[in-house]
């Protein structure tokens, strides 16, 4: 039954006489604040924060960070330098030039690729434009320069190197909708674990945090 | 009571050289940098988004106070890291230099986001395109907004260079924070 | 106009058109039917027709909602140049009008002001004579609202450059008249003016607020805003209708999904593309989630302003977690882009219901702590009660919407006024109080999260298994990625859809919904680009802030700075 709720009318306007005295008030609420505080010390293994940098928290596979240009399985880049990513890019943020392939099944390829990391704000509409699978992001997000021009990333910055795997797993990458994620044919991902927001131990020294499987109501 | 009779070579951000990092014994100012980078009172001049993964990096999931910045400070003459989060449009920038100018030395800037940094993706007619125009800068950090774990590296990044006993800023943006008037 | 030869119109339309003719504005203004039924006057009668909309029993247009301007000047097939495009409402009778004040040529830019009509015309006139230099005579304040005062020309005028900046320096920060005049006493004392902002902790966002102070009391106050105003209307006329949707995140930033729905609502209207179910509830529950998000950070700040910091740390958990299930669905925490028109940018992940149905479980209990800790607080219930207070009519006449609307007992809220995505088919309450002050909106504020969880709820049930959650509609929608990869026509429509935009068809539309702090609409007009041509967003914090200069007069600094909290002021929104 749909309606309209009056919520003056459920609290009481006046406070009744324990309420106005004050100290039972004070001790009511410090029972919360402390039940708040004895679970922190005595359930460690709980707490909710984040240790970072020992801990990081394992973002999914959909996380959008620093881009990574794909290369094929000779180590040339996918990008036919089309320029729908430059077009796409709200900020216009990427700088391409385009060069011609000796090959000529490749025909084009970018000269320079650069992307102004402090323009860029990670909404990965390059990754939707790109026709031919050759931009992707990552789950890199340690990114701190101490002048712009350190920012521009060229292609030296954003190639995946063959063989070093990518930093903190893939990310953002062109989906398919209503189908889930599947790769194209000729693509060579590695497997990736996506993450579902737990903490993940980079250096073994504290314990794993696992977020306590809350208990459902109909113990599904 | 110290003496500087030696001039350092300077701070290569590249290699994390140079600096007083290269002497091995304590000196003075090494232990007051340490200091330093350890105790940094944060200002946050939040503006937009960025204020909103600020409050989430002193909030109980990330925990600033970890690194020594527990104290936020909205008072610029109680504050030593001026964190600018969030987009700085020509009407806020005088502010800004306010705020700068009033905090006393030694002071750090960290422009948090790309619209502080940059203007990020609004090339428009009201926006600032990059808070160097009007101070100087020590730490960019890009994202839109950063996480919250990108924030703390790029203070690591800057407790890094403090440590190192850098002090001058990056030249450019040095220069034009001469150039603009205040 | 001749009544002769014109087309019949719908019902409110012709039941306008009937009230007009007893009336001598009749010859002077046209009736059509857009999207919207709409009026169309000069600016001489704009007046008289503004206080006949407003009084009239059949029509009784009492909320103000919105006051546009537009510039014509690359748009075929208009009357003029110029025009202000103004959308009310009608509380007693549920409908929205549309009137467009068409200004005779581009040199006489007047139009006399309506806010003896309707006080929240204010700072709307006062946006329109900023962007636009429409001026207002008889208007109580006409001076820039959102540009800096060293601001030369009308920037959303269409001969003006987007990129064209006017440096300001601290001389150029003007205080307004009443503020430097220092000799004004208060019987035997006297009085100080104090500016509060606009880096202040407790002023959210920034805002400036210029105080006449007796004593502790305010007798005087003006708030001045725009220090966030990053042009989000110019930045969307050149972009992409797609483009704007990363714009879109960051004006309500706390809530960024909300204004993504909205706006690509009004753009799926223009086009006339159905969104499939699944796609809609995923908007509906994120929707609702990004409102809890938006009322957690609300109620956090403002104890924080009155003192009690343990809350915010409480309530920014349920942030967090709702952070979580936002990343996973789309890879951004706050500023989303998950929206596109015809859909969403791709399906959610495969525990989204599992997800979903935890954090039902989670968050009442933060909600509960809060409860415990607040809501019978005697120094909360001295610092909130009776602070702030604003009354039925005050609120109807300022134009406000949201909560502090419903904080004075009018139960209006978007979702049941004119429902959308689903939201009749739920089972759940609006809150209302009766006080208008601080602490009923506190109190709203409080059970609309529990609402908006009762919703959530009932959407996780019904939700499909599996389905399509975009239109499939290449000329609106992205093709899947395995078609565009092989198949040339997909190709094709991928390749038009990103260079050149979706081609909207020429027209106009104004699409409301309920953001966290009320009605947010956005105007949106088409050329049959690729690119809006005009986008006017309706935020709902701009009339709320527009008063807030009213209620704080007679009470102390401390109410005003716990008035602010509950206000909740997004300046991404206020100031775009």
């Amino acid at each position: 039954m749909s309606g309209v709720v009056d919520v003056g009318v459920r609290v009481p306007k006046k406070l009744t006489f324990s309420q106005r005295l004050y100290l039972p008030q004070v001790l009511a609420g410090m029972k919360v604040t402390i039940r708040h505080f004895l679970r922190n010390l005595l359930a460690i293994r709980k707490l909710p924060t984040i240790l970072y940098p020992e801990q990081k928290r394992d973002y999914s596979g959909r996380f959008r960070g620093k881009h990574i240009l794909k290369t094929r399985e000779d180590g040339t880049l996918k990008c036919v330098a089309c320029y729908m990513c430059q077009q796409a890019c709200p900020a216009e943020c990427i700088t391409i030039v385009a060069g011609e392939h000796p090959k000529i099944a490749y025909e084009k390829y970018p000269v320079v690729f650069d992307i102004d990391m402090l323009r860029c704000v990670f909404c990965g509409f390059c990754v939707d434009a790109c026709p031919k699978d050759a931009i992707w992001m990552t789950r890199d997000y340690e990114m701190a320069f101490f002048n712009r021009q350190q920012a521009i990333f060229g292609i030296d910055k954003l190639i995946e190197k063959p063989g070093i795997p990518v930093k903190d797993g893939y990310g953002y990458r062109p989906y398919y909708p209503g189908d889930g994620t599947v790769p194209p044919t000729d693509a060579a991902t590695a497997p990736v674990i996506p993450g579902d927001g737990e903490r993940s131990d980079l250096r073994g020294r504290l314990p794993v945090y696992r977020p306590p499987t809350p208990k459902l109501a109909s113990n599904g | 009571m110290v003496a500087k009779s030696q001039t350092l070579p300077a701070y290569d951000p590249k290699t994390g050289a140079g600096g007083s990092t290269d002497f091995l014994t304590t000196r003075l100012e090494t232990m007051v940098s340490w200091a330093r980078s350890n105790s940094l009172w944060p200002l946050p001049f939040a503006t937009a988004c960025c204020g909103i993964e600020f409050m989430s990096v002193v909030s109980s999931h990330y925990d600033l106070s970890r690194f020594g910045a527990e104290v936020v400070r909205f008072s610029p003459r109680q504050a030593d890291l001026l964190i600018v989060a969030g987009t700085v449009t020509d009407k806020q920038a005088p502010v800004l230099r306010k705020i700068y100018d009033q905090m006393p030395e030694p002071k750090w800037v960290i422009s948090m986001g790309v619209c502080a940094s940059s203007g990020g993706f609004y090339r428009a007619y009201h926006v600032t395109q990059g808070i160097d125009e009007i101070i100087p800068v020590d730490v960019y950090v890009p994202g839109c907004p950063p996480t919250p774990e990108e924030l703390m590296y790029g203070i690591f990044e800057l407790q890094r260079k403090i440590r190192s006993g850098e002090k001058s800023r990056d030249s450019r943006s040095a220069r034009l924070a001469a150039e603009r008037p205040a | 106009m001749s009544a002769v030869d014109t087309p019949s119109l719908s019902a409110p339309a012709e039941r306008i058109r009937g009230r007009l003719a007893s009336t001598p504005l009749a010859e002077k203004v046209e009736v059509r039917d857009l999207d919207l039924p709409t009026l169309e006057v000069s600016p001489p009668e704009w007046p008289a027709l503004a206080k006949w909309l407003r009084d009239d029993p059949e029509c009784r247009y009492d909320l103000f909602l919105d006051l546009a301007g537009v510039d014509n000047l690359k748009r075929r097939g208009q009357k003029t140049r110029f025009e202000a495009v103004v959308h009310l409402h009608s509380l007693p009778r549920n409908e929205h009008l549309r009137v467009k004040v068409l200004l005779p040529d581009g040199t006489n830019l007047t139009i006399p002001t309506v806010t003896g009509v309707w006080p929240a015309a204010n700072w709307f006139e006062r946006e329109a004579f900023d962007l636009f230099g429409y001026d207002f005579p008889g208007h109580p304040n006409l001076r820039r609202l959102l540009c800096h005062d060293a601001f030369v020309g009308n920037p959303l005028r269409k001969d003006y450059a987007p990129g064209q900046r006017w440096f300001a320096t601290d001389a150029d920060m003007k205080m307004p008249a009443w503020a430097l005049d220092t000799d004004v006493k208060a019987g035997h004392f006297e009085t100080q003016t104090l500016s509060i902002g606009p880096s202040h902790p407790a002023t959210h966002g920034i805002v400036h607020l210029i105080a006449r102070l007796d004593g502790e009391r305010i007798s005087r106050a003006e708030t001045q805003i725009g220090y966030l105003h990053r042009c989000f209307e110019k930045m969307s006329e050149t972009h992409t209708w797609n483009q704007v949707i990363p714009f879109t995140d960051r004006l309500n930033y706390v809530s960024a999904m909300i204004n993504g729905v909205g706006y690509v609502r009004a753009v799926e209207k223009m086009l006339g593309v159905e969104v499939p179910e699944r796609g809609v509830l995923i908007r509906t529950i994120l929707s609702e989630f990004s409102r809890i998000m938006d009322h957690c950070v609300d109620i956090g700040a403002n104890l924080v302003d009155i003192g009690a910091l343990t809350n915010f740390w409480y309530l920014y958990q349920p942030r967090e977690n709702i952070y979580d299930l936002i990343e996973a669905c789309c890879g951004a925490r706050l500023t989303v882009s998950y929206v596109r028109v015809g859909g969403l940018a791709f399906d959610v992940p495969d525990d989204f219901v599992p997800r979903c149905r935890a954090l039902l479980e989670s968050i009442p209990k933060f909600l509960d702590d809060v409860d415990r800790l607040v809501t019978n607080n005697r120094i909360v219930r001295n610092r909130l009660q009776g602070t702030g207070a604003v009354t039925k009519e005050d609120a109807i006449a300022w134009g406000l919407t949201g909560p502090m609307l419903r904080a004075c007992g009018v139960p209006y809220d978007v979702r049941r006024t004119r429902p959308y995505d689903f939201y009749d088919k739920f089972d759940w309450d609006i809150p209302v109080a009766s006080d208008g002050d601080n602490f009923a909106r506190y109190l709203v504020r409080m059970e609309e999260m529990r609402q908006s969880l009762k919703i959530i709820r009932q959407a996780v049930d019904i939700f499909p298994e599996k389905g399509p959650v975009n239109s499939s509609d290449w000329h609106v929608v992205l093709p899947p990625k395995d078609a565009v990869y092989h198949d040339m026509e997909s190709l094709i429509y991928h390749f038009k859809l990103i260079m050149e935009g979706i081609k909207v068809p020429a027209g106009e539309r104004y699409e409301w919904i309920e953001g966290a702090n009320g009605e947010l609409g956005f105007y949106a007009i088409s050329t049959g680009g690729g690119g809006p041509y005009r986008l006017k967003v309706r935020p709902p914090c701009f009339p709320n802030m527009a008063a807030f200069e009213k209620i704080i007069v007679g009470g102390t600094i401390s109410d005003a700075i716990a008035t602010l909290g509950t206000l909740n002021v997004i300046a991404g929104e206020l100031d775009r």
